[in-house]
């Protein structure tokens, strides 16, 4: 048969943001696929060197769209190493409240997006629904909807306001009455049993050297998870378990062995109901006290000399900053390493060959790939 | 932990927890190392960033691994010359390399042996000096080849 | 089994709908308080007589929205104050927390239409502030120091 080519391209629906795929198919099977990245590029990493190091926080959160909380934590841990300062109990558990709150409305996109390519579009629309709620808690807290700029090097910027506790238990037990509507809607739906097993399989003994991290690689039968491994804000004291497929997924049909499409989306839907139980731990747990320390000068504020590395687990993998500096008020070098970046590029071209043309979008938002971190 | 010979230091850690471990390499003993960390345990690689030190006239080339059982981070850091900068590329030890150096070859000019993907990643059609160098202007760069727009005040009355 | 229960989401459509009709309605959240609150950040508002003309604001400005203009009737040394270009303003709120006078401070104003472009930029008084339409309106504005009449 002949080959033909085909540009899925920048601008499509089962495109998820702007990326391009240049597959060459036969028939209806795929035998190459090509990864075209570049329509997102904006020049963080120049930017960052031109300007001080408090001016950055109001130019970090727009590198990733759907959860930006992750970009200044993960900027604020790096700083905190290089000064040496440690910050106070309670600027820890409302680091956990805002981090673990951005996952839930992040893992509430990523299932609506899924079940939009199987062709259910009642689930998307829910979601958006649902995941407005939480960004009123977002204005209630900081001041802004979608980029907050709330996490400063030192602690955060002010204090919960009045009510706000009982608020967020109010959001929270609404949402744990929908995920019973969720499950009868798309987990528990024939045509998902039908169209998520066994698509878009990963090997497994060759997970961790391909860079898969995250949700991805608990699919996968490995519990490895950074809010474990190397704690950070309030963790150590937060009382959650780590769920990895197929051991720790309760109450759903085990169909398949893992590390495919219906193991990732089912370790995401568990999970929603962890980070659930950890912020009504942290709200009910606040300690009194300080939100920051003493903030310096931000005109002549210089950092000492050194390299810092911070990570974070966002809802999509490991996020990590990797900072040097050279005893001046502008960063010498950021790096910043996002978990898309070998998601969508070198784990997608393996995967996809020999798959049926229609399974392409559903295994691209099954792994959760974002654009702009890989291009930042 | 087995350290082959290489002198670390640890560097400064607040809000993450465990170790992280920094070290220099000579450059032609860095694959070999690499790969005598991979069999000991360290088979995660979390990144390979390039720093450029243009006061000393070299770029620095940092390997960063990370081993889920012992959970301590490591630093590789080895150090070129800016003028003619090449390395060996470690593509057959970890298939993700490839994306990182085809990024730093399009970034600082840094030439891979091995690697026979270096084409065109993130910016199309760039003709100009590789764009993350210390010596490279945006704002210079950016007033001789693009129109511009006066600043609000200066245009007529309407749209 | 699982064939049958998905049909469940029909009953949806004669509930309340999620939607809410802006400006008809007013939007509240969850629990019936009303959004925007008082933290959000939106226009600037200025005490013109109890500014000092620092010029503090705009060296931290992280996009270098603020710049200044000479008035007549005021009463401190440096007779500068701020003109705020909303083109390139990010609402970070940087500004705010470096005022050493604490005059200067973000409203939960946001509603600004017009196809001027001269209308993004200017002077804020203390009068925006006070009032409670989300909307901004040309006369609550000054555009040049000659507008400026100090009240009593």
């Amino acid at each position: 048969m002949k080959e033909y080519e085909l540009f899925i391209g920048p601008q499509h629906v089962g495109i998820t943001g702007n990326f391009m795929v240049h597959l060459t198919l036969e028939g209806d099977t795929v035998v190459s696929a090509e990864a075209h990245p570049g329509y997102l590029h904006r020049g963080f990493e120049k930017l960052m060197e031109r300007r001080d190091w408090s001016m950055n926080v109001a130019l970090i959160p727009r590198i990733c769209v759907p959860e930006p909380d992750v970009n200044e934590a993960a900027y604020a841990m790096a700083v905190e190493s290089l000064m040496g300062w440690d910050i106070p109990e309670r600027a820890k558990y409302i680091r956990t409240i805002v981090l673990e709150l951005a996952r839930i409305s992040a893992y509430l996109l990523a299932i609506g997006g899924y079940a939009g390519t199987i062709g259910l579009y009642t689930a998307p629309q829910w979601m958006m629904g649902d995941r407005d709620y939480i960004l009123d808690l977002f204005e209630e807290l900081t001041g802004a909807r979608v980029y907050h700029i709330f996490i400063f090097p030192g602690g955060v910027r002010w204090d919960i306001p009045d009510g706000f506790e009982e608020r967020v238990k109010k959001v929270m037990d609404y949402l744990e009455s929908r995920l019973q509507l969720y499950d009868e809607l798309l987990f528990k739906n024939e045509v998902f049993f039908r169209r998520a097993p066994n698509i878009g399989v990963i090997p497994k003994d060759k997970a961790v050297e391909w860079g898969v991290t995250g949700p991805n690689l608990r699919a996968c039968g490995y519990d490895y998870d950074v809010r474990r491994l190397d704690p950070y804000a309030a963790y150590e004291e937060m009382d959650f378990d780590v769920i990895s497929y197929p051991d720790s997924v309760k109450g759903f049909d085990i169909l398949s062995d893992g590390c495919d499409c219906y193991a990732r989306m089912v370790v995401r839907r568990v999970e929603l109901q962890e980070s659930i139980k950890i912020i009504r731990q942290a709200v009910d747990n606040l300690p009194p006290g300080e939100v920051t320390l003493k903030r310096p000068n931000p005109l002549a504020w210089k950092v000492p000399k050194g390299y810092a590395y911070a990570r974070v687990e966002s809802s999509k993998g490991e996020y990590g900053y990797f900072v040097v500096s050279n005893g001046g008020k502008n960063p010498y070098r950021v790096h910043v390493r996002g978990p898309s970046y070998t998601h969508g590029i070198n784990v997608i071209e393996t995967i996809l060959k020999g798959s049926n043309i229609a399974d392409v979008s559903p295994i691209m938002f099954s792994l959760d790939i974002c654009p702009p971190d890989i291009e930042r | 932990m087995e350290t082959f010979g290489i002198d670390f230091k640890e560097l400064p850690v607040k809000g993450n927890t465990r170790k992280r471990l920094y070290g220099s390499v000579e450059l032609d003993r860095i694959k070999e190392h690499i790969r005598k960390f991979k069999e000991v345990g360290f088979n995660h690689l979390v990144a390979i960033s390039c720093i450029d030190w243009i006061d000393d006239g070299k770029f620095e080339v940092v390997y960063h691994l990370w081993s889920y059982e012992e959970l301590v981070d490591i630093f590789l850091s080895v150090m070129i010359d800016r003028d003619n900068p090449s390395l060996q590329s470690v593509k057959e030890l970890f298939p993700q390399a490839e994306t990182y150096e085809r990024e730093m070859h399009e970034m600082f000019g840094v030439y891979f042996d091995g690697n026979d993907r270096l084409t065109e990643f993130i910016l199309e059609d760039w003709d100009g000096p590789p764009p993350m160098r210390k010596d490279f202007d945006t704002k210079k760069y950016a007033e001789e080849r693009f129109y511009s727009v006066p600043p609000v005040g200066d245009v007529d009355e309407g749209v | 089994m699982s064939i049958v229960k998905p049909f469940k989401a029909l009953q949806h459509l004669f509930k309340k709908p999620h939607t809410v009709r802006i400006p008809y309605q007013e939007h509240t959240d969850i629990t019936g308080l009303p959004v925007p609150t008082e933290r959000y950040r939106g226009f600037h508002s200025n005490d013109i007589q109890k500014c000092i003309g620092c010029q503090l604001c705009g060296r931290v400005c992280p996009a270098n929205a603020i710049t200044y203009e000479k008035f007549e009737n005021v009463e401190s040394k440096i007779k500068l104050r701020p003109v705020v270009d909303y083109g390139r303003c990010c609402y970070c709120g940087f500004c705010v927390d470096v005022c050493p006078t604490k005059s200067l401070k973000l409203t939960p104003r946001y509603e600004l239409v017009s196809p001027n472009i001269k209308d993004f930029k200017f002077i804020p008084t203390a009068e925006i502030a006070g009032k409670d339409d989300k909307a901004i309106s040309m006369s609550e504005v000054l555009f040049s120091p000659k507008d400026y009449k100090p009240s009593e």
